[in-house]
């Protein structure tokens, strides 16, 4: 799978301050990638670095083989910033144009492609109308647009959904994930809504303190820890039997009900058919699931801060 | 070394000749924002409102009463050219209509006017986060403020030139009516005319790239604008407070040396020197060279915009 964005050891001090230190991961393309972390973890100055707003202290970004910042990376990347703010005297569609033409569009080309995108965010009839009159539901909208102005490759998302509806909100993980699966593109996305990066991500990095914490696929990731619930006749058994192995991380028994947490599930899944047959066990109940996001979230920022 | 290896960093994957044309249609789609922009009709109506004034003064005055006279100045005159017969009274009544308003147009009114329309010009686009956004698309971040420059520089020379032509002409037509003569007028003054319109135009496009280069340290538009009104009350005051507490030939160099730093100084004083010569009616503190006037007033043009340039593509825009 090619990298479309590599991060490689990248620091950024502030003073004496330590933004982001030595921070490290690949963004694989036709991806969606989840930069997760805390408030203040160096993910909204990381996406700086990317875009080439700021300079790292030491490492280096490459975007599409340019380097970050360099007129050939930002070729490639539509940009939707935390907190999306513009002049607001300009009219949406002046805005739009202007932003093809940054891209190398002519007028014409860059006004049509305008309307074009007012249309798929639903917001026709809204082309001259001044900015500052939106709402912010409407100003988000107007912002997603602006990053899809030339189709790019890469699209980097800061907070996409702030400001949006529940139904904005499920709108726009919709189309990201459609961007991804049916235009091939590759997206960036942060927030702090792990259950949206849940749903629309492919692969992950966590930051905390400016440091990257882990980084993966999302399948990967959540196969680190599967927990299983099974319900036996003997559970004393099983849980003698289980308790000592390495692939087991945590077991837990409610009346004839183990909840069992594993690190492989090939080793776990074959130990318990060769106990339930040697034993002679009775199986009642037997399920897995993953770690949700949530669950890999809290368990890799808590290890971090001990 | 580490800033040219920055710069060749920042325009990999561009090609020259796209990036030219871009810069085009952003000019192009500038002067079209700025048509729309009410703050800039304010501005040029400021530009002009001394015009304004004496055309309306002079519609209501002057020229119903000069229709007699060119009628009696071609019998007085029988035969002769009478764009020669009144050159030189011409040139003086046009240079001195010009003098009464050029205290507004090289001073004050039109500084603060200048100043706050180009603090909008990166410190405005920061202060709403449109300059950062458009920063991160595929453009040298000068090209996000030159066009609004040219465009600028386009618009303010215009607008002088319109200002001055139209002065020249309200005197053309009180001396001679509105006659085929009264245009033939204008040819005599060309010169003159245009030395005018260029040292206004270099004042104004020199107060504009200084309040540029003040606007990209800050994101409040009013820091940039009350920087450059401090700068030129500060060195008038300095100038006058020097020749006064240092008296003799110390006070006047350190005066003159300090005259120079004053961009309306040197507008003011290059004016009157190429136009009145020794004679001029401007009165000055000291006595500058009108060499390193112009001089100055270039420098102020181009080196707040080099800096600017070299210094905004290579800060982080945090």
């Amino acid at each position: 799978m090619d990298t479309v964005i590599e991060v490689s050891h990248v620091s950024k001090y502030y003073g004496e301050f330590p933004a982001v230190r030595n921070v490290s991961f690949k963004v694989p393309s036709r991806s969606c990638f989840g930069l997760l972390g805390p408030n203040g973890a160096g993910k909204t100055t990381t996406i700086k670095m990317i875009l080439g707003l700021i300079k790292p202290n030491s490492g280096k970004i490459l975007v599409m083989g340019y380097p970050a910042g360099s007129i050939g990376a930002k070729k490639h990347i539509g940009y939707l910033p935390e907190k999306f703010t513009f002049n607001e005297k300009w009219t949406v569609l002046d805005m739009l144009t202007y932003v093809g033409i940054l891209y190398g569009m002519g007028r014409r080309e860059a006004e049509e492609r305008g309307l074009e995108l007012l249309e798929w965010i639903g917001l026709s009839g809204w082309e001259y109308e001044k900015f500052g009159s939106l709402s912010a539901g409407m100003k988000q909208r107007v912002g997603i647009a602006q990053a899809l102005v030339t189709d790019p490759d890469i699209l980097i998302l800061d907070e996409p959904t702030t400001n949006l509806d529940v139904t904005g909100r499920v709108e726009i993980l919709r189309k990201i994930r459609e961007l991804v699966d049916k235009q091939g593109k590759t997206v960036l996305l942060s927030t702090h809504i792990l259950a949206e990066v849940e749903k629309v991500a492919d692969h992950v990095a966590i930051i905390n303190r400016g440091v990257t914490i882990v980084s993966g696929s999302l399948k990967e990731l959540s196969k680190i820890k599967t927990i299983y619930r099974i319900e036996v006749d003997k559970p004393e058994i099983l849980v003698n039997r289980l308790k000592n192995k390495d692939f087991v991380k945590e077991i837990e028994t409610t009346g004839k009900v183990i909840t069992v947490k594993v690190s492989d599930q090939e080793k776990f899944e074959k130990e318990v058919l060769n106990i339930i047959l040697n034993e002679n066990i009775r199986l009642y109940y037997f399920s897995h699931k993953g770690e949700t996001l949530e669950e890999i979230f809290t368990r890799f920022i808590v290890v971090e801060e001990k | 070394m580490k800033i040219l290896r920055f710069y060749r960093e920042k325009v990999k994957g561009g090609e020259l000749s796209s990036e030219l044309i871009k810069l085009g249609r952003l000019l192009g789609e500038e002067l079209r924002l700025m048509s729309k922009n009410k703050r800039f009709l304010v501005f040029v109506i400021l530009m002009i409102l001394p015009v304004l004034i004496l055309t309306v003064t002079s519609l209501l005055f002057w020229l119903p009463a000069s229709s007699q006279n060119i009628e009696l100045m071609s019998i007085v005159y029988k035969g002769r050219d009478l764009t020669e017969v009144f050159s030189k009274e011409f040139e003086e009544t046009v240079k001195s209509l010009y003098s009464m308003i050029i205290g507004y147009w090289l001073g004050f009114p039109i500084l603060i006017v200048t100043a706050i329309f180009a603090s909008e010009f990166i410190a405005g686009e920061r202060s709403t986060g449109t300059f950062d956004l458009f920063a991160t698309k595929p453009v040298l971040r000068s090209w996000l403020f030159l066009p609004k420059i040219l465009a600028f520089a386009i618009i303010s020379f215009l607008t002088a030139s319109a200002v001055y032509l139209t002065l020249v002409l309200i005197v053309s037509f009180s001396f001679f009516s509105f006659s085929f003569t009264a245009l033939k007028m204008l040819s005599k003054v060309g010169w003159l005319i245009f030395k005018y319109i260029g040292v206004t135009w270099m004042f104004i496009m020199a107060i504009c790239n200084f309040t540029v280069l003040l606007s990209s340290f800050t994101k409040r538009t009013l820091f940039a604008v009350f920087g450059v009104l401090a700068y030129s009350l500060g060195c008038g005051i300095a100038v006058s407070l020097i020749s006064q507490l240092i008296p003799g030939t110390l006070g006047e160099v350190i005066s003159q040396k300090l005259s120079y730093l004053d961009i309306t100084n040197d507008a003011s004083y290059y004016l009157g020197h190429i136009v009145f010569g020794e004679k001029s009616p401007i009165g000055y503190l000291v006595t500058m060279n009108p060499t390193i006037c112009l001089a100055a007033v270039i420098g102020f043009i181009t080196i707040p915009l080099i800096v600017t340039i070299i210094t905004l593509e290579y800060k982080d825009l945090l």
